[in-house]
């Protein structure tokens, strides 16, 4: 749509046209575009708010976050490498207008498709958000195990990610390990595309370092894997949310300055067609008197 | 002992680390407890945590075993360096002990009991005692205070039916 205001002033030759319509024409598109710069400043702002209550969150979400990673981060617990199920959570949102948010977790997701099908592995897809169903569904559709809508509307609450959690977990796919690929916040003007390890209850229990671990019953560890599954859910969502405002809010303020560039050129040529238009008219007058 | 106890199925049980007089139990233990939406202990330094389990109640100090442990409604009480002692309120979670003596408690919710109202909550007298759990279950199901829709129990994702074993529980300490 911006592409489209190159701003040269087109005259047909058909001679008659006046000036006029083409005065119309350009009050017509300074209008709009003041509209949608009006739009995207104001999309900017709610971005700005929502974008600082989700870092005010995102505070706490971390040290919780974190903190249930640390026994696979302390314990080293790696998945053997012949394990053939797996599963990828992708972490996004329903809205667009963000930037590259969806596109680059949909590569990320395409990347690492494309690596274990190479290997002969088995993989789905468990899709957190609508935008990233739409980028994959062509191409990887047969490989989606589940879709998530209405994200990102309201800032996720620990609830969304149990809810994830027990679809995952109901849905009778017997995955071995996996990943959660999500936009890891970084400041204000960037984030990047992350992606944590996700382990599957055997593969923790048959892990060489859980022998330290004491007094673990199969029940115990399979709650606590579950618990830490939606952990790790609430983290991605979180962190993703934060980045998307952010992203947002960066790319509505660039619309908006794209807007006032196209409004200032486009307000010279409206005032250059005026002046000619005026300029014209005199002329016509002057010489009709002239020939008088 | 640990081979004996170790339901799960192993090829080769782990060797614990053999501890001597050498290697004096690190007084240090970072304790971090935080819930989805509050963090209250974030790599602290504290000298006792009594932690409700799903295998029962336990204290946890300084170079305590590794061990996970999963969580029940209960009072969390953390006894700082200085002898102070703080309780929370916990709906679930885990717990995590390291082998660097590194504790994580995690709980899905969790209020300091001062805040629960005690002109709202009469039963918080209740509390205080350190009454058993169906108590707590009574003083908290009374409270508009602090609405807590289900116990999740993930491993049978039977929300309906934890409910159901909770109001058992409640009812049965009702009659105590």
């Amino acid at each position: 749509m911006f592409a489209r205001t190159s701003a040269a002033v087109f005259l047909p030759q058909c001679g008659q046209v006046r000036s006029m319509a083409t005065l119309k024409d350009i009050t017509l598109r300074l209008k709009s575009i003041k509209n949608i710069q009006k739009i995207t400043k104001s999309m900017k702002m709610v971005s700005a708010a929502k974008y600082s209550r989700a870092e005010r969150s995102l505070k706490s979400a971390r040290v919780y976050g974190t903190s249930a990673m640390a026994l696979y981060e302390k314990a080293e617990i790696k998945a053997p490498e012949d394990k053939n199920k797996h599963v990828i959570i992708g972490v996004s949102s329903d809205r667009g207008l963000c930037g590259a948010i969806h596109s680059s977790v949909a590569k990320a997701i395409k990347s690492e498709i494309a690596k274990l099908s190479g290997a002969g592995k088995e993989v789905m897809i468990v899709n957190v958000g609508d935008k990233l169903r739409g980028l994959l569904y062509r191409t990887h559709g047969k490989h989606i195990l589940i879709n998530c809508k209405e994200v990102g509307r309201k800032p996720p609450t620990f609830t969304d990610a149990s809810v994830i959690a027990t679809e995952l977990l109901d849905s009778g796919y017997e995955f071995d390990q996996g990943s959660i690929i999500y936009n890891r916040f970084r400041s204000v003007i960037s984030y990047k595309t992350d992606e944590k390890p996700l382990f599957s209850i055997d593969t923790v229990a048959s892990s060489e370092n859980m022998g330290i671990y004491d007094d673990i019953d199969a029940d115990v560890l399979r709650n606590y894997q579950e618990f830490a599954l939606v952990n790790i859910i609430y983290f991605g969502m979180k962190e993703s949310t934060t980045s998307e405002q952010s992203a947002r809010m960066t790319a509505m303020d660039g619309a908006s300055k794209n807007a006032s560039e196209i409004i200032e050129k486009l307000t010279m040529t409206f005032n250059r067609t005026r002046q000619a238009v005026i300029t014209k008219e005199l002329i016509e007058i002057i010489s009709g008197a002239a020939a008088l | 002992m640990m081979a004996a106890r170790f339901l799960l199925r192993r090829a080769v049980p782990a060797l614990r680390h053999a501890r001597c007089y050498a290697d004096a139990p690190a007084a240090q233990m970072s304790f971090t407890f935080a819930s989805p939406t509050q963090v209250f202990f974030k790599e602290a330094n504290v000298k006792q945590i009594d932690v409700p389990t799903l295998t029962g109640a336990f204290g946890i100090l300084p170079a305590h075993v590794p061990t996970l442990q999963v969580l029940r409604p209960g009072v969390v009480t953390v006894f700082n360096d200085d002898g102070s002692s703080a309780k929370y309120f916990v709906s679930s979670g885990s717990v995590t002990v390291n082998a660097d003596s590194s504790v994580q408690l995690l709980a899905e919710e969790a209020v300091p009991l001062d805040s629960l109202d005690l002109a709202v909550s009469p039963c918080y007298a209740v509390i205080s005692t350190q009454r058993i759990i169906g108590k707590l279950l009574q003083a908290w199901l009374c409270s508009p205070l602090f609405t807590l829709q289900y116990i999740p129990d993930f491993h049978n994702n039977r929300t309906q039916d934890c409910l159901e074993y909770n109001r058992g529980l409640f009812n049965e300490v009702k009659s105590v």
